[in-house]
């Protein structure tokens, strides 16, 4: 069987073509030739067709072999060029190689031509296919990059088939599984050609939902990749018919079409489409591997994808439901409240049995505890849903601070802590008071239970040169491991041990949402065994800024009536140590 | 609790809340009437009882807080009667400022607070 062969001749003598072009129909071609003597005719030639080798002669009276090859490696840089002649000085023909000619063979030697051109065509073909493979793998690099950051499965998908065209197909069609009426649903129809694009775009939009084509059902049952037409067979003149099959398919004047199954984790995703509208392309074994690695990539991130949107899903229901839950809790405690705070009054009015309201007192304090464990919880969810506004006012901060400290003196004193206060007479600015107050009762309740028995140092100063104040609470107890710094901030986080210090861990995650919401920052320093200092920075003024629902209770404080707590009246910014300790009468 | 002590209404949908309420207002003194939603509120007020001060709950059926509220200030009779709002429902949309309450109290309730916010309207 000859072998088709497009040849390009550069050669003014007609004769010397004849002769070329005999050896090459001895050598088993079946050529395909035009012969070109000037620059203009060898330009043209390379512009109107496609050609498989160049043969040139290199001394024509026109213009030289050399230039000749210079003009054709402007248009392709890979096609086979073989310089033939009657004479070659052998610098010249070293020269000419060098150029970029792939042979070179003396006209008295043309028995040397067609095992030549045998070899140029084996070694342009093994080239092409390693460019090829380097593309391949350049593109799946880039699909594989794009996909990283998208966690919608559909974004993912449409990705890859916009990236496939038109570097490894003229068309794609990426179709996911989904479990409505219509089994799949077609993410991305991408075309290089606009109007085609348009065509099957509408053409998929008009299918009925059970119309899903017989090659995407047989992809879909048998998980098997499909190509069409199938290797081997040879098309007609090297052209291929149209594929029958799909009106997308159809739309998209598709000869070749290949499609690959997307599965992860055991099950199918889907299934992406690549098509060629080139009757003269066909896909071949390459592609397909090609096109399985992409599906492959895809597949994965598809997964990925839809793992994340579930987990997302999981964790809104679980917010509604704690939303829900707590405010549920909020009724009967309310109730509960109520009727334990008039048996106390009653009781006490009557000149009860102490030991009545010694309990009463006791069972009140619980049920306040649980209160403000319900109200921690609903900020917590309010806080997490985005649903904080702040509601900013000009207070005078310092006088917060004593406020909070006198109103908590009887839980220091229950935990054996003197309250060190060093704090202005007078720093005004304006912030959220409620969430302020919030943020004091958390860090001074968090020091009093870690670092019972043990004083706790409260500082506030306007920070030097600046519109900003340092808020410091300062325990001596257990401490915080390094490893656990960050992590207490989080949500049900705590760095000792669940059962032993009570409370759901949500105390500094809302301190930490309040204080940054008012543009400020909230940091921790501690060692095991040390004690922990807390440093909240604020700026003075707070803009009004939309974050949070308002009518966000804050935590309930437990009933005080205050003994003294140590007031000072020093400055400093809280970096150096605390100097003076004051009794509880006062200074 | 003499005749001429002045009258508390609770406006409250939960029974045990508003029975506990009631309760709390006749021990400091206070005459009370409660109702379970704004039209039975709004029934009580047209029989002629003008109390010192209404407790409102935000949430009830029938006819909640806001409904209730739009009536009452139609009504040259009853729209001075200050309103304090007691809730327990997050207010996202910050609706309850609309109500133009004298106060917010929220539940669950501190004794001390509520009488000390009544005391502000009402003498006992």
């Amino acid at each position: 069987m000859a072998v088709p062969l497009r040849v390009l001749l550069v050669e003014d003598v007609p004769d010397d073509a004849a002769l070329v072009l005999r050896a090459l129909r001895k050598g088993g071609y079946d050529p395909v030739h035009r012969r070109v003597e000037t620059a203009d005719e060898l330009r043209d030639a390379l512009q109107q067709s496609e050609w498989d080798i160049v043969i040139a002669d290199h001394a024509l009276p026109q213009f030289s072999g050399d230039d000749a090859l210079t003009m054709v490696r402007e248009e392709h840089s890979d096609l086979p060029f073989i310089l033939v002649s009657g004479t070659i000085g052998e610098d010249v023909a070293v020269a000419a190689m060098k150029a970029g000619a792939h042979d070179y063979v003396l006209k008295q030697n043309l028995a040397r031509l067609v095992p030549a051109i045998d070899r140029e065509l084996r070694e342009a073909q093994i080239r092409r296919e390693r460019r090829r493979e380097v593309e391949s793998r350049m593109l799946l690099e880039e699909v594989s990059a794009a996909q990283a950051p998208l966690f919608d499965p559909r974004k993912s998908f449409a990705c890859v088939a916009r990236l496939s065209v038109p570097r490894l197909a003229d068309g794609a069609l990426a179709e996911l599984v989904d479990g409505g009426p219509s089994g799949l649903d077609a993410v991305a129809v991408v075309h290089r050609d606009s109007t085609v694009r348009a065509a099957a775009q509408e053409q998929r939009r008009q299918e009925a939902p059970e119309a899903t084509a017989a090659r995407t059902r047989s992809v879909l049952t048998t998980g098997e990749a499909l190509l069409e037409p199938p290797p081997g067979a040879a098309p007609a003149g090297g052209v291929l018919a149209p594929l029958e099959g799909s009106p997308v398919l159809r739309a998209m004047q598709a000869h070749s079409a290949l499609s690959v199954p997307l599965s992860a984790r055991g099950r199918i995703l889907g299934v992406l489409t690549l098509v060629s509208s080139d009757p003269r392309r066909r896909f071949d074994g390459a592609d397909l591997r090609v096109a399985l690695e992409l599906a492959h990539r895809t597949a994965f991130a598809v997964d990925n994808a839809r793992l994340y949107e579930s987990a997302r899903e999981a964790v809104r229901l679980r917010d509604d439901f704690l939303a829900v839950a707590s405010h549920e809790l909020r009724t009967p405690l309310t109730a509960l409240r109520l009727q334990l705070q008039l048996m106390e009054r009653l009781v006490s009015r009557d000149d009860g049995d102490p030991r009545l309201v010694d309990k009463l007192e006791r069972a009140l304090r619980q049920s306040g505890r649980l209160s403000q464990l319900v109200e921690s919880l609903l900020d917590v969810t309010r806080i997490s849903s985005g649903h904080v506004v702040l509601k900013p006012e000009r207070f005078d901060f310092a006088e917060v601070v004593r406020d909070v400290v006198t109103r908590l003196g009887e839980e220091a004193q229950r935990a054996g802590c003197l309250v060190n206060l060093r704090v202005p007479d007078h720093l005004e600015g304006s912030w959220d008071r409620l969430r302020i107050e919030q943020v004091l009762v958390n860090l001074l309740s968090n020091a009093f239970k870690y670092g019972a028995g043990h004083p706790v140092d409260v500082g506030l100063a306007r920070i030097a040169d600046t519109d900003c104040l340092r808020l410091w609470v300062r325990d001596h107890g257990i401490g915080i491991a390094s490893e656990a710094m960050e992590r207490i901030f989080g949500r049900f986080e705590r760095a000792a041990s669940m059962r032993a210090y009570g409370g759901l861990g949500l105390g500094l995650y809302i301190s930490r949402e309040i204080v940054e919401s008012h543009g400020g920052t909230i940091a921790v320093q501690s060692e095991l065994g040390l004690g922990a200092l807390f440093i909240v920075e604020l700026p003075l003024e707070t803009p009004e800024r939309a974050a949070v629902p308002e009518n966000a209770l804050p935590m309930r404080v437990p009933g005080g009536d205050g003994t003294g707590d140590g007031i000072g009246d020093g400055f400093g910014d809280g970096s150096e140590g605390i100097d003076r300790t004051f009794g509880e009468e006062g200074p | 609790m003499s005749d001429g002590a002045p009258l508390v209404l609770v406006v409250e949908d939960d029974f045990e809340i508003r029975e506990a309420l009631l309760e709390i207002l006749a021990l400091s003194g206070y005459r009370t009437e409660g109702a379970a939603n704004g039209r039975e509120a709004l029934d009580l007020l047209a029989s002629g009882r003008r109390p010192c001060l209404i407790l409102l709950d935000l949430m009830m059926p029938v006819m909640d807080a806001w409904g209730f509220r739009e009536q009452q200030l139609q009504s040259e009779d009853l729209r001075d009667i200050p309103v304090v709002v007691v809730t327990a429902y997050p207010d996202p949309q910050g609706r309850a400022a609309r109500l133009d309450a004298a106060a917010h109290l929220s539940k669950p309730v501190d004794l001390d607070l509520l009488i000390g916010t009544v005391e502000r309207f009402c003498r006992a």
